[in-house]
């Protein structure tokens, strides 16, 4: 499989009054064509930074550098603002973790469609073949998002339909532009669990049809299981784990990523009591430049203190851990 | 019903206007949703009750109603023994340090411009728990009692992380040595690393002090950790409710099924695609017929008629559903 997506050396800086803090350091992925890759860590590792950073989403007082960023074999960090628009909601694009917040509460959501189809009317020029095209593609993508009466809802306004159906038809509205990349950045956490359900099972659905590539942000380690080829887990602005899905979730090798599962498969089998992990993710300014899981870590020794770096286990599994220096 | 409850709502019904003056009689449609409908249940004594359901389900509502945060439209609320529902603020206040909460965000339950110590102190000298120079050494304890240590008293809530927040939420709770706490999601918005450090203070602090709590959550692992006994609600009815494993293990509603196949991690292979339809739209207010009726999978011509009552399905296992129960007794 090719490399849709090749990210090396990420680093994202906030320029902050009390000096800088760098929220995301030498981050290094890839997305091949076609899968789903998991960005697995909990608030504040930096996943959703990491994802804003590559679509250029940061606000003014964020600094982003990278050694390579190569998108469908391009390389995009040296685009000027107005080549990279190019890309930015036509071949990439983004869903948000809050629908409500996504749409404009003034417009309907036919409006949305037929702004998208605008913006993407140089690729797909059938969606103004006629004058209803756009529309009658809107409706069967809501169709297949699990809005049977998709065309009447065209009509409607944000407001008027629920957080489950507003997210479909947020995912509806970024497949209308048949992105290369679609980052969804936790697009189940504010709903109930059966709607989180069929949307996980929506996607699920959507990466065998669509030929696109998913990078799916999320806490939740059910939901990797359920939905992703690869993952990659992050702590404190850093991967420290990236692997096969089943390779990562059966055998986990950081001990982050240990306790992540652990407390996961822990709940679900009920167990009398949870194996907890010690501690909070360390503060931004006070962070050291050795292993940033060392003071929550059951195995530190010495050694720890120097930056680790990722270390490769078989192809494709690699881990930042000094416990498998010598593998 | 016996008496070992410490809390029992009975026929509890809570409202809320939406339309108001000439909007409600022009429209000829009901002022009024109705959050939580008529709903009767009990909470043992020193147990731990969790309260399932989707958001909007009134799970929330019905906490803030034992609280009398919100004033219920009918019903009672037995807080041991004694109705409380239509108790008038005056009298109720001594009744509120018995009864205390815990919310989801722990941010912006704290006044920003209050200390950690500060927030602790104010229950302890609104009620005079203790004499005012036991203050800060009450608060101390407090504070190593849910993990934290005395450091933190001369913190601001925006230095502290999520979970010490939390902690701290727990902490303010139990000041007053409360026998009832509703823990309202408490958990939701913690990261997971340290969601079990507080599930597990939740488990030992109900252990260590015999505290009676009514814990609701979306999340159905977190229910099944904590809880003895569960109860499902769905649009403001209370569906079903069972000691946890049974609960689990043999789920009677439909849409407890429905719920419980989704944590199912195995795929067990239910069609609960049935549900994808409309929910139930409180609104509407057309509160005739079962509340699941429009995406329950099995539903018959009578369910549209009225809504199911609560009947028994085995030990402290009762179910709101016309078919379940039917099936039980002819077997």
């Amino acid at each position: 499989m090719s490399n849709l997506l090749e990210v090396r050396g990420l680093q994202t800086t906030f320029q902050l009054r009390g000096g800088a803090i760098k929220v995301v350091e030498g981050v290094d992925f890839d997305v091949r064509s076609g899968e789903v890759l998991g960005l697995i860590g909990e608030s504040g590792s930096g996943k959703t930074v990491t994802c804003m950073s590559i679509l250029r989403l940061l606000p003014e007082h964020a600094s982003v550098k990278a050694d390579h960023l190569v998108f469908e074999g391009r390389e995009i960090a040296t685009l000027d603002e107005s080549e990279f628009r190019g890309l930015r909601g036509r071949r990439m694009a983004m869903i948000f973790q809050d629908p409500v917040g996504s749409f404009n509460p003034v417009k309907t959501i036919g409006w949305h469609f037929r702004h998208v189809s605008r913006r993407v009317s140089d690729s797909r020029p059938e969606l103004f073949r006629d004058r209803g095209a756009w529309k009658r593609e809107a409706a069967a993508l809501l169709r297949r998002v699990g809005i049977p009466h998709g065309k009447d809802i065209l009509g409607s306004y944000p407001h008027q339909l629920s957080g489950g159906m507003l997210q479909r038809a947020l995912v509806a509205l970024v497949l209308q532009m048949r992105p290369a990349l679609i980052v969804a950045d936790e697009p189940t956490t504010n709903l109930d669990n059966i709607v989180e359900h069929q949307i996980v099972e929506l996607f699920r659905g959507l990466k065998d049809e669509f030929q696109s590539s998913f990078i799916f942000i999320t806490h939740d380690m059910s939901i990797a299981a359920k939905l992703c080829d690869r993952i990659a887990v992050m702590y404190a602005g850093q991967i420290v784990e990236v692997g096969r899905a089943e390779d990562v979730l059966n055998d986990p090798k950081h001990p982050y990523s240990q306790g992540l599962v652990r407390t996961a498969t822990e709940l679900a089998a009920r167990v009398e009591r949870l194996q907890e992990i010690p501690g909070e993710l360390p503060n931004w300014r006070s962070m050291t430049g050795g292993c940033r899981f060392k003071p929550r870590c059951p195995h530190g020794r010495a050694g720890c203190e120097s930056p680790q770096p990722m270390r490769r286990l078989t192809q494709g599994r690699e881990v930042r851990c000094l416990q498998h220096e010598a593998s | 019903m016996s008496t070992d409850f410490l809390i029992e709502l009975r026929n509890l019904t809570v409202r809320f206007r939406t339309r108001r003056g000439l909007d409600a009689a022009l429209s000829g449609k009901s002022p009024y949703i109705t959050a939580v409908d008529d709903v009767s249940l009990g909470i043992p004594r020193g147990e731990i009750y969790g309260l399932v359901g989707e958001s909007g389900s009134g799970k929330t509502t019905l906490g803030k109603a034992i609280l009398r945060l919100v004033d219920p439209a009918s019903g009672e609320i037995l807080f041991r023994g004694r109705d409380i529902a239509q108790l008038p603020e005056r009298r109720l206040r001594p009744l509120r340090r018995q009864l205390q909460t815990v919310f989801q965000d722990p941010l912006s339950s704290f006044n920003p411009r209050h200390r950690v110590g500060e927030a602790l102190a104010t229950p302890l000298k609104l009620h005079r728990i203790v004499p005012a120079s036991a203050i800060p050494q009450k608060v101390d304890e407090i504070l190593l009692r849910v993990g934290l240590s005395p450091v933190f008293r001369d913190r601001f809530p925006h230095e502290l992380s999520g979970g010490q927040l939390q902690r701290v939420a727990i902490g303010r709770a139990l000041t007053m040595d409360p026998e009832f706490i509703v823990a309202d999601e408490a958990v939701s918005k913690l990261d997971v690393s340290v969601r079990a450090q507080i599930l597990n203070l939740f488990k030992d602090i109900q252990s260590a002090s015999g505290l009676t709590m009514l814990f609701i959550t979306h999340d159905l692992h977190v229910a099944r950790y904590l809880c003895t006994t569960i109860g499902v609600m769905y649009f403001g009815k209370l569906v079903e409710f069972g000691p946890t494993e049974e609960l689990f293990r043999s789920p009677r509603h439909p849409y407890t099924e429905a719920l419980l196949s989704t944590i199912d991690s195995g795929g067990s292979g239910k069609d609960w695609r049935g549900l994808a339809g409309e929910a139930y739209n409180p609104s509407a207010d057309d509160r005739v017929g079962c509340r699941f009726y429009k995406r329950c999978p099995i539903r018959k011509d009578r369910c549209a008629g009225s809504h199911p009552p609560l009947a028994a399905v085995g030990r402290g296992h009762h179910v709101a559903c016309y078919e379940r129960t039917a099936v039980c007794k002819a077997a």
